[in-house]
């Protein structure tokens, strides 16, 4: 079985997309905020650490979906709506909306 | 392609001689040109085995109800009864015009065609809303609402031009 369906599996069970889990977690998680307005994520970029969940608001009136580059996890967003992800390792991540894929974000999470 | 006509009813209203649409006639071309879409994308639904072109339909279908509905609640709340005229008229019967050839197209030929319609489409729509619609809308509320459907419907121009490429 292939570590990412296993993450997949996960996803579908805690209902929370996770990343694989890290070595060591920050004393300190914070909830950091990504909002989406007139079919933009702002901040577009985003530092993280390890630890943090980060919570996409959907302020638009459309669905959108915070969706990994790769597909392995997506966040669906309804209109007025939000949702979640914890990040559990160290990287960088690309993400788009599925719906506008012109929609784009990046995440670097640092340890 | 709807690109050259949709293009000469804008442009022919925006001539120094004519009046400028009022919000009640501004609301029903918006709400006209939005269920343009809806039903280009209904056909696309029922046509097209691409996987891409069906998520893009499914798009303008979501996104063009979801921009109308908002459109239906704003006249509701302001009183205002959606006036039909002449731009609005020319749109559906260019448009059904343009579905009409839509329709005897299939596979990859019709895939081809319904996006770069699209293209047409969304660039002569939003060139509208931004030269003339937006410009001449006096209720707030109604500007307000008409900025925020043209940064949605630019994001399906730019959609819709990726999806044209690709299928290039």
């Amino acid at each position: 079985v292939r570590l990412t369906s296993l993450y997949f599996l996960a996803f579908l069970i805690l209902g929370t997309p996770i990343f694989p889990l890290a070595a060591a977690s920050p004393a300190v998680a914070e909830e950091i905020e990504i909002k989406i307005h007139d079919m933009a994520f702002t901040p577009k970029k985003l530092l993280a650490h390890v630890g943090d969940k980060v919570k996409w608001i959907n302020e638009d009136f459309v669905n959108h979906t915070a969706t990994g580059k790769n597909n392995e996890w997506s966040v669906i967003l309804l209109a007025n709506g939000a949702g979640n992800v914890t990040l559990t390792e160290p990287g960088h991540i690309d993400y788009y909306c599925k719906y506008h894929p012109t929609m784009t974000g990046q995440i670097d999470v640092a340890p | 392609m709807i690109t050259g006509a949709a293009l000469c009813v804008f442009t022919a209203n925006a001539q120094a001689d004519t009046p400028k649409p009022t919000d009640p006639q501004i609301a029903h071309i918006a709400y006209t040109a939005g269920d343009i879409d809806i039903k280009n994308a209904e056909l696309a639904l029922k046509k097209t085995q691409n996987a891409d072109v069906k998520a893009f339909a499914e798009e303008m279908d979501r996104d063009h109800k979801a921009v109308n509905d908002q459109a239906l609640a704003l006249v509701k709340k302001l009183n205002v009864t959606p006036e039909d005229n002449d731009t609005s008229k020319a749109l559906v019967k260019q448009a059904d015009e343009e579905r009409a050839k839509l329709e005897k197209l299939n596979g990859a030929e019709f895939d081809k065609a319904y996006a770069e319609n699209e293209v047409a489409y969304h660039k002569t729509v939003n060139g509208a809303l931004e030269n003339t619609l937006i410009p001449s809308a006096n209720n707030q509320e109604l500007k307000d609402l008409l900025k925020t459907g043209l940064k949605i419907f630019k994001g399906h121009e730019e959609h819709a031009e990726h999806l044209a490429a690709e299928l290039k």
